[in-house]
């Protein structure tokens, strides 16, 4: 299999009278042979852009992409032998499923029928779609949809394997068994991968590294455990995680503790200068209800979720409300005093939004 | 409690009662409204039904009893009377098929590309293709006319297709531009990705996903070149005349034959209905501009 490699990439759109907007703002990424890397970020940010830039179907305003160490860069998608499955699927509605995958094979010169229908037989018994070959696709579940776009995807054996939102359009259950199989079957074919997601659950599941992106820009490169442990800026920390980290407000004071309002200070825990104004990164799951020492805090609503709960609280004097993911047998009123006490406590700068390390 | 419910059921049953008869007053109405537009809108074709199918003597009679005849259109399919009808049936057939073929030639191509690429200008040379639909043929038959005969296209095939192209052109491309448009553009996409050229993409990909937009819009272009009067009015005189000015031929002489003229109309009415009859399901789609997806 095959390294991708983009440097300094850029996206601009130019149109007459208006400003120019700058989509991707110099990426830098390196894949390695296999890796499947989860391009993560809100909708906007330019990750499908990006993506849309390695296959060749948007022109590259700067850098370059190399493939297997050749730059790629001006050849046209049908030079570069890089398969996509799309958000939308876009499976040829008049050919069945087993035309489809063959439409692609049929492209290469001097092409065979044999070595077409057996190359389509082997890649269906692969992703599991041997029942379905004659079947239209106007008469596929969205998975199975889903899965004839991943093997019409696979069947050339592209040197790179770009997957936009793949799961986006199927049904919870539906997803969570998708998502393993295709887990599976890149584990599998080792095919170097970039997937394209707004979703966290699907990133941290399927990827080996995560490249969490913003406005155009990479805000960190990690492993799952990195970005959710040391995330880079605030933005990561509350993008990645599931009830959000709470981001709290205040200012570093002498005594190495922010001051989040007149009576809550919450120890940093690395030093900051005193006056600096900073945001105190907790996650709820780094938050425990204590029973002496910690903070004094108000209940403000508990929502208990069976295997665990999520309780809003109130700090006193402070503006945001902290939420705390508490166990399954905590059972809370309305306006209960607790204390609350921090495990993990991650600093950023107010300002800038960078962690403060 | 009881009472009240059963108030509220009489209550309701009546109310449905009444919608129900002014549903079923509507109804009639309705129908009344659309037998009397019927009435209106075929009386003139009942009318020239009648006409050709009077003897030439009773022409003038404004009774309806007359002794129906096939004479009228004896005479016109046979040529007779120094007019060669079927002639320019075939002129007709010719140049509008020509204008078609050529409109669909050039024109998915532009439409496909104004639907998908950007490129410089693309808009404005959309609209000056609008711009061809609504300007009066007459503004500009005066010049063409001068030009024709300069150019020798005057009376000829090439011309009449030539010239029809400013009616079916725009036509295709704005209707083709639409359907188009409707297409995902990742299913194309998909197509580069596999290896095939635009070009390619374009023949396998995109243009067998508009086959209905096509035949809809293949028949409405031919109903209007087909049915144009004024170019063929002034630009041709014998060779290349069509049916729309040939069969006014028969008013001409000593004596207006409106029999005739009347049985060369509903001769010249076949092929458009025919057409439209065969390809019915795709011209309501084709009327909608490619609104309406597959």
């Amino acid at each position: 299999m095959t390294a991708l490699e983009l440097r300094e990439l850029r996206k601009t759109y130019r149109a007459r009278g208006r400003p120019p907007v700058e989509a991707v703002r110099g990426i830098d990424l390196r894949l390695d042979s296999g890796e499947l890397l989860g391009l993560l970020g809100p909708s906007g940010c330019g990750k499908s852009t990006t993506l849309r830039m390695i296959a060749g179907l948007e022109a590259v305003t700067g850098g370059d992409i190399l493939v297997g160490g050749t730059s790629v860069t001006d050849r046209p998608a049908q030079r570069r032998n890089i398969g996509v499955a799309f958000e939308n699927y876009a499976l040829y509605p008049p050919l069945t499923v087993a035309e489809n995958l063959a439409f692609g094979l049929r492209a290469r010169r001097g092409s065979r029928d044999e070595d077409v229908s057996r190359r389509v037989a082997e890649i269906a018994e692969r992703v599991g779609l041997t029942g379905i070959l004659d079947a239209r696709p106007a008469g596929l579940s969205s998975g199975q949809k889903q899965r004839v776009c991943l093997a019409r995807a696979l069947v050339r054996e592209p040197d790179v394997l770009l997957l936009d939102e793949p799961l986006s359009h199927l049904d919870a259950a539906r997803r969570d068994t998708t998502r393993r199989e295709l887990k599976r079957l890149q584990r599998d074919l080792g095919h170097t991968t970039i997937l394209v997601t707004h979703d966290q659950e699907e990133a941290l599941s399927l990827a080996d590294r995560i490249a969490v992106m913003r406005d155009g820009v990479i805000q960190q490169l990690g492993t799952p455990y990195e970005i959710y442990d040391s995330p880079a800026t605030a933005f990561v920390a509350d993008f990645v995680g599931e009830p959000a980290i709470n981001l709290l407000p205040g200012v570093a004071g002498a005594d190495g503790r922010a001051r989040l309002s007149a009576g809550v200070r919450i120890p940093l825990p690395v030093p900051v200068p005193e006056g600096r104004p900073v945001l105190v990164g907790i996650r709820p799951e780094e938050l425990g209800l204590t029973g002496a020492d910690g903070l004094p805090a108000r209940v403000v609503a508990h929502e208990p979720l069976l295997e665990s709960g999520i309780a809003t609280l109130a700090l006193p004097g402070v503006e945001r409300h902290l939420v705390v993911l508490t166990g399954p047998e905590v059972r809370l009123a309305h306006g209960e005093q607790v204390r609350v006490a921090a495990g993990l406590v991650h600093v950023f700068d107010a300002e800038t939004g960078d962690s403060l390390r | 409690m009881k009472g009240r419910q059963a108030a509220g059921v009489r209550a309701r049953g009546r109310q449905a009662a009444g919608v129900r008869a002014r549903g079923r007053l509507g109804g009639w109405l309705a129908d009344a409204a659309l037998i009397l537009y019927f009435v209106f809108a075929l009386f003139p074709v009942a009318w020239m039904l009648i006409l050709s199918l009077k003897p030439a003597d009773q022409l003038f009679s404004t009774y309806f009893s007359f002794t129906p005849t096939l004479e009228s259109y004896r005479t016109v399919l046979g040529d007779r009377e120094g007019i060669p009808f079927t002639r320019f049936f075939g002129n007709s057939l010719v140049v509008s098929v020509g204008a078609v073929a050529l409109s669909l030639v050039v024109g998915l191509p532009a439409a496909y590309a104004s639907a998908r690429l950007r490129f410089k200008g693309s808009e404005n040379l959309m609209f000056t293709l609008l711009s061809f639909r609504f300007a009066p043929e007459l503004t500009v038959i005066v010049p063409l006319f001068v030009l024709y005969q300069k150019l020798g296209l005057f009376d000829t095939y090439v011309g009449m297709v030539w010239v029809l192209q400013l009616i079916t052109l725009p036509l295709v491309v704005w209707i083709m531009r639409s359907y188009f448009a409707d297409l995902t553009p990742e299913l194309e996409q998909a197509a580069l990705l596999d290896g095939y050229t635009r070009t390619q993409a374009f023949f396998k990909v995109a243009l067998p996903l508009v086959k209905p937009g096509v035949a809809a819009v293949s028949l409405l272009a031919f109903i209007f070149a087909w049915n144009n009067f004024v170019f063929p009015l002034i630009l041709t005189s014998n060779e290349a005349q069509t049916v729309t000015v040939g069969a006014l031929s028969f008013l001409g002489g000593d004596r207006p034959k409106y029999n005739l003229t009347a049985a060369a109309a509903l001769v010249s009415v076949v092929p458009p209905l025919l057409l439209a009859l065969t390809i019915q399901r795709y011209l309501v789609r084709g009327l909608s501009f490619g609104a309406v997806k597959s």
